[in-house]
């Protein structure tokens, strides 16, 4: 599974860096950014909360 | 025509539990005109909520108080800014706010509230308010502002004159009360200035804001009061408010207040779930074109009232809304807002709630309302708790 976070939608709510401290980080202007090439097997399902908790609608899985 | 559904946030028959009140709307009419306040749209269910908060361009926070107070300061900085404007000044604040700074100060957080949970046991009894709610959030308020802390029980009078000048109720007392409040926190804020100036910056709020430009300039006098009145306000009066709520809760829920103490594990997720919970602001906007919105004809100019207490407990969107459940997969909570007005202050407010609730378990783990006595709450844009009197050790 790969996520990526639109940094558009993104308004740094900061619950992703919460949920999944291992997937994302905070970037310069204080937006989330993904921080793995691939999310590992056992995160995904943190991957899964990220993705729907997000107040944005921000993080999306990329279709590969 | 546009019927009144006579929606009263002030209606002190809702100040206790206001809940009932939002559920009939949500199921009757979620979005309604009502003529309380100079006549404002309120929007109650989450899903409109969310759009409000997230389209700026059709829902200005221009003006974000109904009815509007004028201030001679102009627009509070940087909420009631937009556009381009408003984004300059959020990237000059959002790292003053950010996770990794507010971490720092984790350690001096923890020693606050640690001596005021330790106050509470020692006594037995107190009311919650005046011995953690209030004094807490604004103690930490004036290390990252920098402000001298013997001014605290000052500001914090100031603070509530402020905030109380958006109720309607006796609006001219509490006009001069305001004017009177500004202008001391002014004061404040310009002796804290002079002395930054003459004897250096730290790593303050206020050092930063001095040595910031904003489009290649220094702030101005009049952007300096604007944008350290709003922190004041919002850095004082909304996380009192959460805690009065949640503690309130955590006194009367045995069950799940034990269960923190048992799995201290679960508190980053509790927090998320008594914000949902109690959601305590409410705030104004500004329409800014003629629009249909949520079934209502709404002109250019008319004022929207952004309801996320209501969006927190809409069952469209949350099973069992009216039940604190800490293992929900997803809360999503709008308490801070969403798009780009966002609460600055979220990351602030989080970490002094887990911190508190972490502390609160440990060092106070059982307590409950103090027989015979009354809690006493109040509401308009805030749900506030003014009264919280709480009794150590099991009932």
């Amino acid at each position: 599974m790969r996520i990526k976070v639109d940094s558009e939608l993104c308004q740094g709510h900061g619950l992703c860096v919460l949920t999944a401290p291992e997937l994302f980080h905070m970037n310069e202007i204080e937006h989330s950014q993904v921080s793995v090439d691939g999310v590992p097997e056992a995160l995904t399902s943190a991957a899964v909360t990220a993705i729907g908790g997000c107040p944005e609608g921000a993080i999306s899985e990329v279709d590969e | 025509m546009t019927t009144d559904t006579r929606f009263d946030i002030d209606d002190p028959a809702i100040v206790d539990d206001p809940y009932p009140t939002y559920a009939r709307l949500r199921a009757t009419c979620p979005v309604g005109y009502t003529g309380n306040r100079g006549g404002y749209y309120y929007v109650s269910d989450y899903e409109n909520v969310r759009t409000v908060f997230r389209d700026p361009e059709l829902f200005s926070s221009e003006h974000v108080k109904i009815p509007i107070v004028e201030d001679p300061l102009g627009p509070e900085i940087p909420l009631e800014l937009g556009g381009d404007e408003h984004r300059a000044w959020r990237e000059l604040l959002d790292p003053l706010f950010s996770m990794r700074r507010l971490e720092t100060y984790r350690p001096m957080i923890r020693e606050h509230v640690v001596k005021l949970l330790e106050g509470i046991v020692d006594a037995g009894e107190c009311d919650f308010m005046m011995a953690l709610a209030i004094p807490f959030p604004s103690r930490i308020f004036c290390v990252l502002m920098g402000l001298p802390p013997e001014g605290l029980d000052q500001y914090l009078r100031w603070g509530r004159a402020l905030a109380k000048a958006t109720s309607q109720t006796d609006a001219a007392a509490s006009l001069e009360a305001f004017k009177r409040a500004r202008e001391g926190v002014m004061a404040v804020f310009d002796g804290l200035r002079e002395e930054r100036l003459a004897a250096g910056f730290r790593d303050d709020v206020v050092s930063h804001l001095l040595q910031a430009e904003i489009d290649g300039e220094k702030l101005t006098g009049n952007q300096y009061h604007a944008v350290t009145q709003m922190l004041f306000v919002a850095g004082l009066e909304t996380v009192t408010s959460t805690l009065g709520n949640i503690t309130w809760f955590l006194a009367e829920n045995d069950g799940h207040r034990r269960r923190l103490a048992a799995e201290p594990e679960v508190i980053s997720k509790a927090v998320e779930e008594l914000l949902r919970y109690e959601s305590i602001a409410s705030v104004g906007r500004v329409v800014t074109r003629d629009v249909e919105f949520g079934g209502c004809p709404m002109k250019a100019g008319d004022r929207v009232l952004v309801m996320p207490g209501s969006a927190g407990r809409d069952e469209r969107q949350y099973a069992d809304p009216d039940e604190v459940i800490f293992d929900r997969a997803s809360v999503r909570h709008l308490a801070f807002g969403a798009g780009p007005h966002r609460c600055l202050g979220s990351h602030l407010a989080r970490l002094e709630l887990r911190v508190y609730l972490e502390e609160m378990v440990r060092l106070m783990p059982e307590f409950h309302i103090t027989p015979g006595r009354e809690v006493v709450r109040s509401m308009g844009l805030l749900k506030n708790v003014d009264v919280l009197p709480l009794t150590v050790g099991e009932r």
